[in-house]
């Protein structure tokens, strides 16, 4: 054989050497994908099987707790609920027996939360009934801010005790009236008008303090007033004061907004009814309230609007 | 009744019975999910499998070069390349073993047909062209003695012969078919005629000057056509004669 008949013998076997490697590169690409499949659906099987077997351990030492959670939610439910219309859908159905009643929200506390408990914001809450009475400090820009707050509170109070034993009594003696808008309501539990005068108002808590001296429990009363203490009369603080120390036991209540920019007639410092009040201070310091004792900063809510407001009110009433 | 501080403080009992609680149940699924992270291992394999392949590839682009050349000096070009089989011949367990002596294959391959084309060469250089130069001197002979009666019986004459006898023993040396052996021929016998009648024209008194650098010249041209040196000289030689013709 000549030289070059050999070397074409060499190339043909090293061609041929290429084709077979061409060919095992396919076969083993195949095979590795294969086997990798397969171990990444092995892998998922494993993690299925232990996402559900941890979850099967983890689930009542988890659950149980959260429920107790939701319980407690669900009986605040409209006591904690923010105005807003979906918060509301169902009001006031879902008011059960062991519902919380008698405690007002004022806002969101300022960064608290339970995200392991599925729990985002907590509530500023206020004791009211059987505990106290509820007062805002405001000056300078923050009192439409306060009074904003105050009426969001008649509000809830509104919601929560309108029925023939409750009467509530507003007095608005600058706003003439705007600052209760519950003409909604009958006039046997909002009085025939929002009080605006100050004879008015002395009459209103003399009749107040004289359910006192009677000792008569029966009804309940919830005052609400704006911008205290411009036109009080001396009479009508001193009422005040009788009120802040029997009121809670004989079932009345005052939901205060109190301007700290006013002189006060007669030195009159409200002492008598902080310490037994749930008080919200709006200042240059910021916003914080103290409630049984303890301090928190919180985020205040505004009323609200007129149409949720007038729907709500409905609602209640045809529920009673 | 309720108040936020007692909301925060039922919130943060319960909060902190399940923290305990709530850590381990985490603990464990990332654990679970850190197990079943499958890394995709087979890219390292397969890289592998496609450096070899590509190392063959190589190896035939070489291997396809030499042919050529070898083809080119042995003067043969019915040479068909050759066509492999779709599926190997000898099947292998698996296609790691595959790969691997098809690897093996190829190199020695391509190790042979180096080895071999080197053997050409090398026997080329020392008995193939010695014997063919010898024929072309005995060839050249009677040319020779053509000129040296026909042409000036001079010192130019007998240099032009000297120079023929290099440049014939250049060119019959290729490894060639006769016929591109004379068209190579025809240049070179057509410039020593050329010469030659320069020559004639300029004859000085006792000093041919012509002849001279003629002997220089085709000295010159001679020894390097026949030592293949300098490189820069005899390759854009080589492939001016072949694309020439």
């Amino acid at each position: 054989m000549q030289n070059i008949d050999i070397l074409q013998s060499y190339l043909a076997r090293l061609i041929q050497a290429q084709a077979d490697a061409r060919y095992y590169v396919e076969q083993l690409e195949t095979q590795l994908k294969t086997q990798h499949t397969r171990k990444v659906e092995s892998a998922a099987t494993i993690l299925r099987e232990q996402t559900e077997h941890i979850e099967a351990t983890f689930s009542a030492p988890l659950n149980q707790p959260r429920q107790r959670v939701a319980g407690l939610m669900s009986r605040l439910k409209y006591a904690s609920a923010p105005w807003e219309l979906t918060a509301w859908e169902g009001f006031p159905q879902f008011i059960t027996d062991d519902a919380v009643m008698g405690s007002l929200r004022a806002g969101i506390v300022n960064g608290v939360s339970f995200p392991l408990l599925g729990v985002e914001q907590i509530p500023m809450l206020l004791p009211v009934i059987d505990v106290g009475h509820g007062l805002i400090f405001s000056q300078k820009a923050s009192k439409v801010q306060g009074r904003a707050l105050l009426q969001s509170l008649a509000t809830r109070a509104v919601l929560q005790w309108a029925n023939p034993q409750t009467r509530f009594v507003f007095y608005d003696p600058l706003g003439a009236g705007a600052n209760f808008p519950f003409q909604g309501l009958p006039e046997s539990m909002r009085g025939e008008v929002v009080l605006t005068e100050v004879d008015e108002l002395d009459a209103s808590l003399r009749q107040i303090t004289d359910q006192i001296r009677r000792g008569d429990s029966s009804q309940r009363v919830v005052f609400c007033a704006v911008d205290v203490p411009s036109r009080w009369s001396p009479d009508a603080l001193t009422r005040l004061s009788t009120i802040a120390r029997s009121g809670v036991t004989n079932q009345i209540y005052t939901l205060l907004h109190i301007d700290s920019d006013s002189d006060v007639q007669g030195g009159y410092d409200f002492s008598d009814i902080l310490d037994v009040s749930s008080v919200i201070y709006m200042d240059d310091m910021g916003i914080r309230g103290h409630v049984l004792g303890q301090d928190f900063h919180f985020t205040p809510d505004s009323p609200p609007d007129n149409s949720l407001l007038t729907h709500l009110i409905r609602k209640r009433l045809e529920a009673r | 009744m309720a108040s936020t501080a007692q909301l925060l403080d039922f919130l943060t009992q319960i909060n902190n019975e399940i923290d305990d609680v709530s850590t381990q149940y985490t603990t464990q699924l990332q654990a679970a999910h850190a197990k079943s992270i499958t890394n995709d291992d087979t890219q390292e394999d397969m890289s592998k499998a496609r450096k070899k392949l590509a190392e063959i590839d190589q190896w035939v682009a070489v291997a396809k070069k030499q042919r050529l050349t070898a083809q080119e000096n042995y003067g043969r070009l019915d040479f068909e390349m050759p066509i492999p089989q779709s599926v190997p011949v000898q099947p292998n367990e698996s296609a790691y073993q595959g790969l691997d002596n098809s690897y093996k294959i190829a190199q020695m391959m391509l190790s042979q047909i180096k080895e071999e084309v080197e053997n050409y060469a090398r026997t080329e250089q020392q008995s193939g062209a010695w014997t063919d130069r010898i024929m072309a001197l005995i060839a050249a002979i009677p040319a020779g003695i053509l000129l040296t009666t026909y042409a000036v019986p001079s010192l130019m004459a007998f240099a032009l012969y000297l120079n023929l006898l290099v440049v014939l023993s250049v060119i019959l040396g290729q490894k060639m078919t006769w016929f591109k052996r004379l068209i190579y021929m025809l240049p070179f016998l057509g410039a020593m005629f050329i010469f030659r009648a320069i020559g004639s024209y300029f004859i000085f008194e006792g000093i041919n000057t012509t002849a001279l650098f003629a002997i220089v010249l085709f000295g010159l041209t001679g020894w390097f056509l026949s030592s293949g040196k300098p490189s820069f000289m005899y390759q854009p030689l080589k492939a001016f004669i072949r694309q020439g013709l």
